[in-house]
């Protein structure tokens, strides 16, 4: 269960997003919204990569107070992610399993997956945007978290990609890991009902 | 020439002065503020003439004047890539000598405390007859002017689009990169050039200092020209954090404690200190003077590093490095560095643990 309690972020002076009480359970969630509307803010600050106002925490893990823990159950994925260009896809994914203490097996199947064993030994700056994602993707999944964050997972990924995403999500759903996601473009898994929030007037609320 | 000696006035040495104001009255105070007056003219005859005796404080002399005229080139380079500014991009099309002279005006114009100051000293060298001090002081600004316009003139000619690229050897890694090669690949491969000058100017900062003659073993002599050479390197650490907060990101979701990535951020310090410890070492620096020397300029590169957890600000940092160099120096002057290494680990660490989650970048300073 992930709970955010009196979360505030602002930027500077300006509000971007205020959560009295949110919870969330297990499944998918869908977060909506327009473009600048917070959704992508309120994702970092639940990754714990921005600083913010409140507290929020995961299974009991306070992320205040357990920080290695709590990063432990989260993952997250960013839009349009950056990664150091002079690396390789491999040394990146070698560096999570390491870091997430990964099982290389599970890690094998993602990379077979989502067919990227073709380039992941060239530098990250050789790759298209889409590739970037693939490969992003790929270290999203890797690890044992309670939750997996992604934010607009099906830009830039070819229409192929689409499906291996979905197979994975109901895989890793199976295994009880649970998603909060963005997007803007339709993301339809027939056999996993999702439930929907909608990011507005600086506070986000079940649809 | 003379509108366009005039619109860059306006555009770069006014500002200039203006942003720098504060810094320039901390820099009056320190000359003219806290000595007596009746003792002022005693008091800067005093520092005028250990300038053109002591080869050691004519060093630390020109290691200010070097970190003054370094942001100088920062403050132009910041304010031509502000596009309001792209119009002195058009001084391309005036001749190679006009430029020259009009860039080397410019930089002039920024310089001009430091020219006030060294006609003094200069007046006062031939007075006293130190002609082989003033010599040096002369080559040593002239150097400095001439390769500040040198460079910029390079710079409104765009030619640092089509730069020489230096390919440092590549070391092939096998197994999975640890954190620290992230840092050290990045310099290596993105940004060799100034990875390489960094380095050079600060082994040839010790191999300098250890050049000065000393009646018996002196350990500081080598730890004042390791402390010129980790000034060099704040473009380098600046560059780290850069780099940090455009394609590490990532790190923060990880599963890392606090201390582990203090403890990675150290071990990238550690790895390249190595040629400038193994140059003390060859020089026959004692075996504990060098592990304290190393432990110092790791804490000294650390707190560079994490002071810039507070703010990623190129113009600020180099005001304060200037100030944390002085700081430094004195320490080191009066055999008290060993006391500064620990602060230095200490505040390191501490900023560290306060500002590491707690930083956002402005996204034009990444």
């Amino acid at each position: 269960m992930l709970i955010l309690h009196h979360v505030k972020k602002e930027y500077g002076s300006n509000l971007i997003i205020q959560v009295d009480q949110l919870q969330f359970d297990s499944g998918l969630y869908w977060i909506k919204g327009n473009n600048g509307s917070g959704k992508s803010t309120l994702l970092k600050v639940i990754a714990g990569m921005i600083p913010f106002e409140g507290d929020i925490v995961v299974d009991g893990i306070d992320l205040r107070k357990q920080s290695v823990e709590y990063r432990r159950l989260i993952h997250y994925i960013e839009a349009e992610p950056l990664y150091p260009p002079f690396l390789t896809g491999i040394d990146l994914i070698a560096f999570f399993t390491q870091v997430r203490k990964a099982k290389k097996d599970e890690v094998d199947f993602l990379v077979q997956k989502f067919n990227i064993s073709s380039f992941i030994t060239q530098p990250i700056g050789t790759y298209s945007s889409g590739m970037v994602k693939k490969l992003s993707l790929v270290l999203a999944f890797i690890g044992h978290p309670a939750y997996i964050l992604l934010d607009e997972p099906l830009v830039t990924i070819d229409k192929e990609t689409v499906p291996l995403l979905y197979e994975v999500i109901e895989l890793y759903t199976a295994k009880g890991i649970h998603f909060l996601f963005t997007s803007h473009q339709a993301f339809d898994i027939p056999s996993l009902p999702h439930r929907e929030l909608l990011v507005e007037n600086h506070t986000i609320c079940y649809l | 020439m003379l509108s366009v000696t005039k619109v860059l006035g306006k555009v770069l040495v006014a500002r200039f002065y203006e942003r720098n104001a504060g810094l320039f009255f901390v820099v009056f105070y320190l000359m003219f503020g806290i000595v007596e007056s009746s003792q002022i003219v005693s008091y800067h005859q005093s520092l005028i003439y250990a300038t053109l005796t002591s080869a050691i404080f004519q060093l630390m002399v020109f290691g200010v004047w070097l970190l003054y005229s370094l942001k100088c080139i920062q403050f132009i380079a910041e304010q031509l890539r502000q596009p309001q500014n792209q119009f002195v991009f058009q001084l391309a099309l005036i001749n190679h000598s006009q430029l020259f002279s009009q860039s080397l005006q410019l930089i002039l114009l920024l310089h001009l405390p430091v020219l006030a100051y060294t006609t003094f000293i200069i007046a006062l060298g031939f007075q006293s007859q130190n002609y082989i001090s003033v010599a040096s002081i002369i080559i040593f600004q002239a150097a400095l002017y001439l390769a500040s316009a040198r460079w910029l003139v390079y710079r409104i000619q765009a030619q640092h689009l089509f730069r020489f690229k230096l390919d440092l050897p590549r070391i092939t890694w096998k197994w999975p990169k640890p954190l620290p090669l992230f840092y050290l690949g990045h310099l290596t491969t993105q940004l060799p050039t100034v990875f390489f000058f960094a380095k050079v100017a600060s082994l040839l900062c010790i191999f300098g200092f250890l050049q000065i003659p000393v009646d018996h073993y002196e350990v500081r002599v080598a730890t004042l020209g390791l402390l010129f050479g980790l000034a060099s390197h704040s473009v380098v650490v600046f560059e780290l954090r850069k780099m940090e907060e455009r394609f590490l990101l990532f790190m923060r979701t990880l599963p890392i404690s606090l201390l582990n990535r203090f403890l990675y951020l150290a071990i990238t310090y550690t790895i390249l200190l190595i040629p400038e410890i193994i140059m003390l070492a060859i020089n026959h620096v004692h075996v504990i003077d060098l592990a304290g020397i190393y432990l110092f300029a790791i804490g000294f590169l650390l707190l560079c590093h994490t002071h810039l957890l507070k703010k990623l600000d190129n113009e600020k940092y180099l005001q304060w490095m200037l100030g944390f160099f002085l700081i430094s120096f004195m320490l080191v002057l009066f055999k008290i560095y060993w006391v500064e290494l620990i602060v230095l680990w200490l505040l390191g660490y501490r900023y560290f643990k306060k500002y590491y989650y707690q930083f956002e970048a402005a996204s034009e300073t990444v």
